[in-house]
């Protein structure tokens, strides 16, 4: 099926350029992990239902300040979308040019390019039911990680813990690797969840950090605010089993781990030996395990026993 | 099992890279991500161009210190691995 068959009436119209009818003229500014993401031409009611997802995290309406992104969301109608009733899906489509990456999903059209800034476009039918129907967040997700990606960084399918508010282990894996089980049982054990289903990894000369943004799954966040930022003791791809252990992973499988962990990047054939150039560097700068783990704290024992070995 | 006649390559959507000793490898369409050992990798670098099995096998036998009756029966099971696994392809009989 080629792009856009799944969601789209008309995929060969699909916008070749950043520019329509804007919802209105309300402007919501996001603040998380350093940067400013701007959602401009929103609708009043897609403002106010963004305002009230994120919260915290919004810059108050009158308070001006340079962003990192700018997305623009346009008007598209009805018509251009397949409208069978399906529930709203995490779900989409995503093709990629040298410059550019084009998304579409239940009820929108986005696209990314790159001039040579980051510009990111959304096309929707849905006022009301933007942020509800997950195609606000949707493209929140894609815009991040390419932007994250740029600065180095990579966001990661993983489950962070913080230990002691100093620094955090970083559990990743695919869906069903075990990340919001293990969020809950590092919760339950005393530890700060910064999210059970993604978390970034920026790279300074100091340490690697994880960072908190705001996007998470089954179990949540328990991080407030819009910081959060801890040097990573170590990288631990998911697997589960009667009882825990802890095993290095090599490094070529190191970084298939991760790749397979990097979402909307990894199938990317334009971004691919800059996001292998990346994983390497994550690879020689922290240690990266394999943690075995049954539905019980025993691995929070082995991971401390594994520091001191 | 792959017949020495047969060429073969690298399938189009499939990248990779050397990382230590071993390999990993992308296939870029459906987002797999495989690891491969040293003859592996080694078997993908002759493959850039289409290779023969005979050649590529010839190649490997001028590499490796290794009896060639062994050489074919090892790189021929794996070379079905990697045909089974999408990492080359057939070209012609």
């Amino acid at each position: 099926m080629s792009f856009g068959e799944s969601f789209l009436n008309y995929p060969d119209l699909f916008p070749a350029r950043s520019s329509g009818e804007p919802w209105g003229d309300e402007r919501v500014m996001i603040r998380f992990a350093g940067n400013v993401y701007a959602w401009v031409g929103l609708s009043a009611i897609q403002a106010t239902t963004a305002r009230q997802r994120f919260g915290e995290l919004c810059l108050p309406p009158d308070e001006e300040s340079p962003a990192a992104v700018e997305i623009q969301v346009f008007r598209a109608t009805a018509e251009d979308f397949f409208d069978n009733e399906r529930v709203w899906s995490f779900e989409f489509d995503l093709d990629y040019a040298p410059d550019a990456v084009s998304i579409a999903g239940f009820h929108f059209m986005a696209r990314l390019d790159w001039m040579p800034g980051l510009r990111a476009a959304l096309w929707t039918s849905e006022d009301s039911r933007l942020v509800s129907h997950s195609i606000f967040e949707n493209f929140f997700r894609v815009v991040v990680a390419y932007h994250l990606f740029e600065q180095g960084g990579v966001l990661l399918h993983s489950s962070a813990a913080v230990v002691n508010g100093d620094d955090a282990y970083v559990f990743f894996g695919p869906s069903g690797a075990g990340k919001s089980t293990i969020s809950y049982l590092s919760f339950a054990t005393g530890h700060a969840v910064l999210s059970d289903d993604m978390n970034a990894l920026r790279v300074t000369s100091a340490a690697v950090m994880v960072e908190k943004l705001p996007f998470a799954g089954d179990f949540g966040q328990t991080v407030g605010g819009a910081d959060g930022s801890y040097p990573v003791r170590a990288l631990c791809r998911l697997e589960k089993g009667p009882d825990p252990t802890l095993q290095i992973l090599r490094p070529a499988a190191a970084v298939a781990a991760l790749l397979g962990c990097a979402p909307f990047i990894n199938r990317n054939p334009y971004r691919r030996d800059q996001l292998f150039d990346q994983l390497q560097v994550l690879n020689a700068r922290l240690p990266v395990r394999t943690l075995t783990f049954a539905r019980d704290d025993r691995f929070w024992a082995l991971l401390r026993s594994g520091e001191n070995s | 099992m792959i017949e020495a006649n047969v060429i073969l390559k690298r399938c189009a959507d499939t990248r990779y890279r050397n990382i230590g000793d071993e390999g990993v490898v992308v296939r870029q369409t459906v987002g797999e991500v495989l690891v491969l050992n040293e003859i592996g990798i080694r078997v993908l670098e002759l493959l850039e161009a289409a290779v023969s099995v005979s050649g590529l096998l010839d190649a490997l036998d001028a590499e490796y210190d290794i009896d060639r009756v062994t050489l074919e029966r090892d790189v021929l099971a794996y070379l079905q691995e990697l045909v089974d696994a999408g990492v080359i392809e057939q070209v012609a009989a």
